[in-house]
């Protein structure tokens, strides 16, 4: 038993099952929208309904007189689907008709909801959101580095504005949410079903008639194909989903990174940290603006991050894709390739040459056989706060008053070859040219003092805050005669003999005594 | 590779079908008034269409472009038909356009021969 409605097609009535109203309504909606913007549309659809009452009639008869849906099917094969029409291939089967609804979506901006582009506004269409959502969240994005702006900018650029009346239907579209994607996904297997239906009564038919056929492997190998082509559907949403995953992990990594979200980085697991704006400010600040740079460095990573996203999301949603989206971001990449090599060889140009300079420390000869060696005070920095610097290589951050940065230097004693104590300091940095790196060395100031048989190294060495870092470095060498002892006082030192070769941190005075391959320590 | 090439085979003949159904339409009009079952009948005979639904698109443009007109005619089975006659524009739109295909189709026949 099944339901049936009366209706009236072109002025005659007919009783037709409930399913196969539905079928027929939804054929006629899909001519309406293809012939929509043709002219004289309401001829042809005048035309097409009369020759469809013509066709209805002639399936009733004196024992029959409701329409099934096996008749609307029919029908449609006659008649044709909207795609046929456009290109009238030869293909006689019918396709599927929810294709055709679905696949006219697009992203406009929308100009009937605007406050500066309409960008929010298109965005919300698209999504069916409420612009005020997405306008709050462009503008928190812009305290996060900005770099909410220059998306706008670019979607503003890349993105049509809805004129016409079609553009701005296409603009809203079919909802894009969770349960769409579930009935979309629902609407294919149950398609799948009836065709694999439809497939085992054709097949049935065609065994009926001629076993010899080759149409029934053809129908298994198509039903075969529908199988695979859902689960392959299901697959795309999947990889589109940990696409979108992975993308949205890169770009919180990558934002931490450039903007220093979470304050500092960690560059290796002992030489401490610093945040990526402040490494980039000490290397660049002096010589340019790094704007420049992180741009680049936006543009080069950020785009593929967007593709990642952009890509995920497609799967997912299965929307048409945006006009000329990847050849523009492609081409704004370029241009970010392009501002990055420029600055690469800039910076290369900073820092191309070098220059060292070393020094013999006069000192008047122990009188005991033990020399001293300590740290002199720490100056400005109290050690207190010397957790809250910004270390960066050998440097550390810090602005006393005369906005000095801190240079930690590497200290070592070795066996001296004579029966002399000798005090070597060794500086090293870089520059555009070899005498730029000297000036740049001779503001390096590091000192060491003797007070009787104590050498005072300076803990820091410093430059002025308004030269910026080059890889200044700062090497004092102790050489101390075989046999003699060296008192190391508190702080940090180099202990390097036969068996070892590390840096240890003393508490308090230790006694060493030299030997041949280095410091021994004394019982 | 197979249903790419052929896929683009029955397209080009589909596009060459349709550049010269709008003069068979005009020709069957012309010998006769006809409904649009008569007319699909002819050219479902010359394999000329596949599915009914190309042909109205083409009648209403003939008629809106004044080569037709048609009048409703009561039917025995089913509703009133819609028979399309040829106008004085269409018949001297035909008188050209047929000398115009002959000399197209010896053309391309010399060529392809």
């Amino acid at each position: 038993m099944k339901k049936t409605v009366n209706i009236n097609v072109s002025g005659i009535i007919f009783h037709i099952d409930e399913d196969a109203y539905t079928k027929l309504n939804n054929y006629l909606e899909s001519l309406k929208s293809h012939f929509h913007s043709t002219e004289g549309s309401n001829d042809i659809i005048d035309d097409i309904e009369a020759r469809i009452a013509e066709l209805l009639q002639e399936k009733l008869g004196q024992t029959k007189q409701v329409i099934t849906i096996r008749d609307v099917n029919e029908v449609i094969v006659v008649m044709g689907q909207p795609s046929q029409f456009a290109e009238d291939d030869t293909h006689g089967e019918t396709a599927p008709s929810h294709k055709t609804s679905s696949s006219s979506k697009r992203f406009y901006r929308d100009p009937d909801n605007k406050v500066i582009g309409g960008v929010c506004g298109g965005i919300g269409a698209y999504l069916h959101w409420d612009p005020v959502i997405i306008r709050i969240l462009f503008i928190i994005s812009l305290f996060a580095g900005g770099f909410g702006a220059l998306l706008y900018l670019i979607l503003w650029v890349v993105i049509p504005e809805a004129t016409t009346t079609t553009e701005k239907l296409e603009m809203r579209g079919e909802k894009v949410n969770i349960s769409n994607i579930e009935k979309s996904i629902q609407e294919e297997v149950s398609s799948l079903k009836d065709q694999l239906k439809n497939l085992t009564e054709t097949t049935k038919q065609n065994l009926r008639r001629s076993g010899a056929s080759p149409s029934p492997i053809e129908q298994v190998l198509k039903g075969v194909m529908e199988v695979l082509r859902v689960f392959g559907r299901i697959l795309l949403i999947i990889i589109g989903i940990v696409l979108v995953l992975v993308g949205i992990s890169f770009f919180i990594a990558f934002m931490a990174v450039v903007f220093g979200w979470g304050g500092s980085i960690l560059i290796d697991s002992d030489v401490l940290i610093m945040s990526f704006p402040s490494s980039l400010n000490l290397i660049l600040g002096c010589s340019f603006n790094p704007f420049f740079i992180q741009a680049s460095l936006l543009i080069l990573f950020g785009i593929p991050i967007i593709l990642i996203l952009y890509s995920g999301i497609k799967l997912i949603f299965r929307f048409e894709g945006i006009r000329y989206f990847g050849i523009t971001l492609f081409n704004i990449w370029l241009i970010g390739l392009v501002i990055g090599v420029f600055y690469s060889f800039k910076i290369y140009n900073l820092v191309k040459a070098d220059a060292t300079d070393q020094q013999r420390i006069e000192i008047t000869q122990p009188v005991s056989d033990t020399i001293h060696l300590s740290y002199s005070d720490w100056g400005p920095i109290d050690e207190l706060s010397l957790d809250t610097y910004e270390v960066f290589d050998n440097i550390s951050l810090y602005k006393d008053q005369e906005r000095n940065y801190y240079l930690i230097p590497s200290v070592r004693v070795e066996p001296a070859k004579g029966d002399q104590v000798e005090v070597i300091k060794r500086g090293f940095a870089r520059g555009k040219s070899a005498s730029e790196a000297k000036t740049r060395l001779s503001m390096v100031r590091y000192n060491i003092q003797q007070t009787g048989d104590t050498l005072f190294l300076d803990h820091v060495g410093t430059f002025p805050q308004d030269d910026c870092w080059r890889g200044q470095k700062i090497m004092v060498t102790v050489k101390v005669p075989e046999g003699k002892y060296v008192a190391l006082s508190k702080g940090e030192w180099r202990i390097e003999n036969e068996y070892s070769f590390y840096t240890r941190i003393l508490d308090n005075t230790k006694l060493y005594q030299m030997s041949s391959s280095g410091l021994d320590d004394v019982e | 590779m197979y249903y790419i090439c052929c896929m683009n085979i029955e397209n080009q003949k589909a596009q060459m079908r349709k550049g010269v159904l709008e003069l068979c339409i005009l020709s069957i009009i012309a010998e006769q008034d006809a409904y649009a079952s008569d007319i699909i009948e002819k050219l479902k005979e010359a394999k000329l269409i596949i599915v009914e639904g190309t042909l109205y698109p083409l009648l209403t443009r003939l008629k809106n472009d004044g080569l037709t007109t048609y009048r409703w005619e009561e039917s025995n089975s089913g509703p009133p038909r819609k028979y399309f006659q040829i106008t004085d524009i269409g018949k001297a739109v035909l008188n050209d356009l047929k000398p115009g295909w002959r000399e197209l189709a010896v053309a391309v026949e010399k060529i392809i021969a």
